[in-house]
């Protein structure tokens, strides 16, 4: 199967106030039932929006997450074609284990 | 224009406890409640919260001071790492955690306002007080 956008995010400096936005804006049911109070929206086509809190105080980020079945492939060629790995693989949940990544321009982009 | 702040916070645990923790893969996740990797050597890569934070140990001295290099997933690829030194220092009650982080790219001040507390001290106080 290619790869293909399985997750949106939206993380910031007010993780409630965006989830209130963003519940208010698009009728979304948020499940904060999650670490840190993340909030989770599933669409019928099995998308997921995640809203929530930035580490750090951060800014945040909006970005997408693309399911790859090869996920330490694709990164490998994400390297080879300019881009850099900002964040390894890593386990955020029992069955979730996501990369970050910036293409040759600097945008970031998940891999889940 | 990077720039450094200092923050600190009065712990509830020995500093041998906290050094022990920070360095470890178990300690760094139980304390931050967030997974964290550390390889403990000099040199050693490590990632905290989720991957969010990523860098390596530059210096250590155990139970007083740890230095590592410390960037975030929002850092440009322009940027390079800022650096951390951690202290600590037996105190009542506990240990003080001095904190400078130095070379921290300009603007993203979230670090000093309020980030360390609420990911680091907030938790590492709830876990170590057993909470």
């Amino acid at each position: 199967m290619a790869a293909h956008v399985i997750h949106v995010e939206v993380v910031g400096r007010d993780g409630a106030k965006l989830q209130k936005f963003y519940s208010d804006a698009f009728g979304w049911s948020l499940d904060t039932n999650n670490l840190d109070g993340y909030g989770m929206h599933r669409d019928e086509s099995g998308l997921t929006a995640g809203i929530g809190k930035a580490p750090m105080g951060g800014d945040g980020q909006v970005t997408f997450y693309v399911h790859a079945d090869d996920p330490e492939g694709t990164l490998k060629r994400i390297e080879k074609l300019g881009g850099k790995v900002i964040m390894p693989l890593t386990q955020v949940a029992p069955e979730t284990t996501i990369a970050l990544f910036t293409d040759p321009e600097g945008h970031v982009v998940g891999l889940m | 224009m990077a720039y450094e702040f200092e923050v600190s916070a009065v712990l509830p645990a020995s500093p041998q406890a906290i050094y022990d923790a920070w360095m470890s893969s178990e300690g760094h996740t139980a304390m931050t409640f967030a997974e964290a990797t550390v390889d403990p050597r000099p040199g050693g890569a490590f990632t905290a919260w989720h991957g969010y934070i990523t860098g390596r140990t530059v210096s250590l001295e155990p139970g007083r001071r740890i230095v590592q290099t410390w960037r975030t997933t929002e850092f440009s690829d322009s940027d390079p790492d800022s650096e951390i030194e951690v202290l600590l220092e037996p105190v009542k009650g506990g240990t003080r955690l001095t904190l400078h982080h130095r070379n921290v790219p300009d603007g993203q001040v979230g670090y000093e306002r309020g980030g360390w507390q609420e990911s680091y001290f907030d938790p590492m106080r709830d876990y170590f007080s057993g909470r």
